[in-house]
């Protein structure tokens, strides 16, 4: 099976999410509970964040916020990066890559309906674009961003 | 390019790891500073455990424990699965999906050498690996009919 834009290779997930409000100790309990590394911030209808775990272990932990008084608002990454649902995962590596990113909401006609992960994207498509990226050094510096834990 | 053990996926990236009487403070700067998703924990020389990012989330945080009083070796997962530096790609993917989990620590005999990632897994792979398991339990369910 070859899977060609980031819709088929999200086809049938459950959609988990949190709200800006949210804690992040409730917030870590949808993570937890849906087996997932971060989940879109919807505030009626609308995406304006994403929440992760690495948000937790560098903005909560990290600063020693209290996480029953925290709010997802105050850590999440704000105004992520998306993609549509018919980009190709070419494409959308791509974009998770220069921006740095392991993760991005899926929008169909204006509304997130699922989330993108790195994990999603076949290493043959990172090792090739790893072959033809014409700035050796440019790569490396996304590919550090990007991380390889 | 076909990757055949994992040791060539492993062997040209730095091993990061932290000690099993550090702070759950002290892992997360590590898996901070250096990007990384899971730390390797050691008593000594020895492996002991592995702490990844979940870990934190489900045993510290979610359990109100506070980061910076808390042991890694509190909410690390003890006597992690692991497999030789010589395994196979697709061994190492079936150890991770049999058993759930993310990162596999890689063993040169004793020492730990490595840490694989299922991010480092060809996503055919895991089709490939889905499809197996289908079969397997469609001919399953077909004995059982059939008895």
């Amino acid at each position: 099976m070859i899977i060609r834009t980031v819709g088929e290779a999200i086809a049938g997930r459950a959609l988990a999410w949190v709200c800006p409000a949210d804690s992040i100790l409730s917030a870590c309990k949808v993570l937890a509970d849906n087996n997932v590394s971060a989940a879109p911030v919807i505030d009626a209808a609308r995406l304006v964040g994403v929440f992760s775990e690495r948000d937790v272990v560098c903005r909560v932990v990290l600063r020693q916020l209290p996480p029953g008084k925290t709010a997802v608002s105050d850590v999440m990454t704000p105004e992520p990066i998306t993609v549509r649902e018919e980009t190709s995962l070419v494409q959308a590596m791509e974009q998770m890559l220069r921006g740095g990113v392991r993760h991005l909401p899926v929008i169909r006609a204006g509304d997130c309906i699922g989330m993108l992960s790195m994990q999603d994207i076949p290493s043959d498509y990172r090792l090739q674009f790893a072959r033809y990226d014409t700035a050796p050094g440019a790569l490396q510096d996304v590919t550090r961003r990007a991380g390889t834990g | 390019m076909v990757i055949e053990s994992v040791a060539k996926i492993v062997e040209d990236r730095p091993l990061f790891c932290i000690a099993a009487g550090a702070t759950v403070q002290q892992a997360c700067e590590v898996l901070d500073r250096e990007n990384v998703g899971a730390l390797p924990v050691l008593d000594g020389d020895r492996l002991v455990g592995l702490l990844c990012e979940r870990d934190v989330i489900c045993r510290a945080i979610g359990k109100h424990r506070a980061a910076e009083e808390t042991a890694v070796s509190e909410i690390m997962t003890p006597d992690p699965k692991t497999v030789p530096r010589d395994a196979s790609v697709a061994t190492a993917m079936q150890t991770m999906i049999r058993g759930g989990f993310r990162h596999l620590p890689v063993m040169k005999r004793d020492e730990v050498v490595g840490v694989l990632s299922m991010r480092d897994i060809p996503t055919e792979y895991r089709v490939m690996f889905e499809r197996y398991e289908e079969s397997r339990s469609a001919r399953h369910t077909l004995e059982h009919v059939d008895a």
